[in-house]
């Protein structure tokens, strides 16, 4: 559908904070008409397969992250009869669930370059946005090699020197890339390995790697260090690349969380305070938790601000728009961030990549503004339809309540 | 951005002189937190911009029984919070003071540029040429108003944007609507 307000941009989850604010109301609403709890509501109406092709998830782990994060939040005493605060403030909550894709895919390459020295470069086709992309490759090929990251330069955001990468979209640069990082220094270390058997003249097998050095299990005394076995090999560098292995037929790769929202409504200003985000997901392996942890309040601060404060605001008789600046369109600022908790009820999903990673940019704001939304709901007992929830539109519904 | 010259005066004399006679001409500049984004948004061209930091005298809080309170246009919003006075005698304009904008903004604005500074009308702020602008209409009367305060008195539109100005309403942008 054209319409007359200017192009659409890119946005977190684009489409997913949206519908998941409507979807997520709707089931409200049932459950409310069902007199039962929300999340009881959920649960009794939990799919373990995908609904829409019937086949199994590679894992889905909501049930755990509606149990966990419910006991974190306190659900059971929080969750109220809507409304029945005797106000002027009113406090309320509300749960919103997300699902999201994120699994990543191929292609995705890195190469692995190890210098005489033990240092490594590493090329990757993609870039760091600020979810942390140099941190995760750095931090995983060392695990694998066993070498500190102080060694690891990584190199990336030039197309016309490193091999193709995804694109920032989508919650796919971690699930893709990170395994084509895992798979090159797996791929290096077999050719230490390797090189040093031969060296040495024993089988592969009796190789301890440990740390950049390989030795002979049968004789500690035996050993070699990267520069040795490079000098040896009358190398100079050795270099691996390494690709996102493909995804599993048969299989639906998604994402899922839920995040629990405490609000406090002002019925006489229509101003909404936000106490509390208990967000629980499944999102596969968590490769850094404070990366994690990053990406998850900075979801949540912007799904805030999706739900409460940012508003394009459109002259009806121009069609020009009125917010153009940030002092008109409100962002969140650390004075409106409430207390954010966060469970990850996940480990590494096995039957996605060698890392069992799934994306986390996106999961981490798209039930925010429905969770708040519901919140408000519970405490005025009056449904907000539309984001962002401003004070005029609680006052006006609080007026049109009473008339 | 237009070319201008910029001046720095130490006497008020020569401030007045090199102020002139138009606002289309020359601007003076206090803490510039609302200069700044006019010229950059263009909203005003000025050929000069006179700095007022230098002027003698002008930054201070004058209190006494029989005169009452005297502010120097220089002084900053940030000094009005601070000054134990304004808290006891004047709590409205303390409180007020004490909200507008951020730290930063308190810490840079002055009284003088508060109450000269121009409309935080969205309209005004951009591309629309209204009354203000010297064109011919409000556009916020029928437009998008849910933060203008306009109050329809005798054909005076009193309208100004209420929700940075807690306690005094300075900045209003007063027109007449049969211009
Ligand atoms: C993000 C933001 C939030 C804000 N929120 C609030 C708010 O909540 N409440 C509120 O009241 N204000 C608010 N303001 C406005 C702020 O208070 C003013 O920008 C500030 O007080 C202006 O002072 P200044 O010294 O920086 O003025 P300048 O920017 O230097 O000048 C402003 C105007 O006044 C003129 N001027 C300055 N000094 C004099 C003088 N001595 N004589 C004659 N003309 C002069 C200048 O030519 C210019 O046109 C906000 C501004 C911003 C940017
Ligand atoms: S309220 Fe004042 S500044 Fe805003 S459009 Fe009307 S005349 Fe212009």
């Amino acid at each position: 559908m054209h319409i007359n307000a200017g192009k659409n941009r890119p946005f977190r989850a684009p489409g997913h904070v949206q519908g998941c604010f409507a979807l997520e109301s709707i089931l409200d609403e049932a459950a409310e008409k069902l007199n039962m709890d929300p999340l009881e509501f959920r649960l009794k109406n939990y799919a373990e397969l995908d609904p829409v092709d019937n086949i199994p998830y590679t894992s889905k782990l909501l049930k755990q992250a509606y149990l966990k994060g419910a006991e974190k939040f306190q659900w059971k005493d929080k969750w109220k009869q809507a409304g029945s605060d005797p106000g002027p403030l009113k406090r309320g909550a509300g749960l919103a669930s997300q699902i999201w894709w994120g699994g990543g895919s191929p292609p995705a390459y890195v190469t692995l370059k190890l210098n005489s020295d033990g240092s490594i470069q590493i090329h990757a086709g993609t870039q760091d946005i600020g979810g942390g992309t140099y941190t995760f490759i750095a931090q995983i090929a060392a695990e694998v090699l066993e070498i500190p990251m102080e060694k690891i330069d990584v190199i990336l955001g030039d197309t016309a020197i490193c091999p193709y990468g995804p694109s920032s979209g989508g919650s796919t640069t971690a699930p893709s890339v990170s395994p084509a990082v895992r798979d090159a220094a797996e791929q290096m270390k077999l050719k230490l390995v390797a090189a040093a058997a031969a060296i040495l003249a024993i089988p592969e097998i009796q190789i301890e790697y440990k740390q950049g050095v390989c030795s002979d299990r049968k004789n500690a005394e035996k050993k070699l260090q990267i520069p040795e076995i490079l000098e040896k090999m009358d190398e100079k560098i050795l270099i691996v690349t390494g690709a996102r292995e493909a995804n599993k037929e048969g299989y639906a790769i998604n994402s899922f969380g839920v995040q629990f929202a405490e609000v406090e409504v002002d019925t006489l200003t229509g101003k909404v305070k936000v106490l509390k985000i208990v967000a629980a997901h499944d999102i596969g392996r968590v490769l850094n938790r404070k990366l994690l942890e990053n990406q998850f309040h900075g979801g949540i601060i912007q799904g805030l601000g999706f739900a409460l404060t940012e508003e394009r605001i459109m002259d009806r008789n121009t069609g020009k728009v009125l917010t153009t600046n940030l002092h008109d369109y409100k962002i969140p600022t650390a004075m409106d961030t409430p207390d954010i908790d966060i469970v990850i009820v996940s480990e590494g999903d096995a039957l996605i990549s060698n890392t069992g990673v799934k994306g986390t940019g996106e999961p981490a704001m798209i039930p925010t503004a429905g969770a708040i939304a519901n919140a408000v709901y519970n405490a005025l007992g009056v449904r907000i339809k539309s984001l962002p929830i401003t004070p005029d539109k609680i006052l006006t519904a609080l007026y049109s309540q009473h008339q | 951005m237009k070319r201008f010259e910029y001046i720095q005066p130490e006497k008020l004399s020569e401030a007045s002189l090199a102020l002139g006679k138009s606002w289309e001409e020359a601007l003076p500049y206090a803490g510039g937190t609302d200069l700044y984004g006019m010229l950059k948004h263009e909203l005003v061209q000025p050929d000069k911009i006179v700095n007022l930091k230098k002027l003698p005298g002008m930054d201070k809080i004058e209190y006494s029984q029989k005169s009452g309170l005297k502010i120097g246009a220089l002084v900053k919003i940030s000094q009005l919070v601070k000054q134990d006075v304004i808290k006891e005698k004047y709590p409205v304009l303390h409180q007020a003071a004490a909200q507008v904008a951020s730290p930063q903004l308190r810490n840079m604005g002055t009284i003088g540029g508060n109450l000269c500074q121009r409309p935080r009308c969205w309209y005004f702020r951009s591309e629309f040429q209204c009354l203000r602008k010297s064109g011919d209409i409000c556009y916020a009367v029928d437009g998008e108003n849910k933060y203008h305060c306009i109050i329809w008195r005798r054909a005076l539109f009193h309208c100004s944007s209420l929700r940075y100005c807690s306690g005094f309403t300075g900045p209003g942008c007063t027109i007449n609507r049969r211009k």
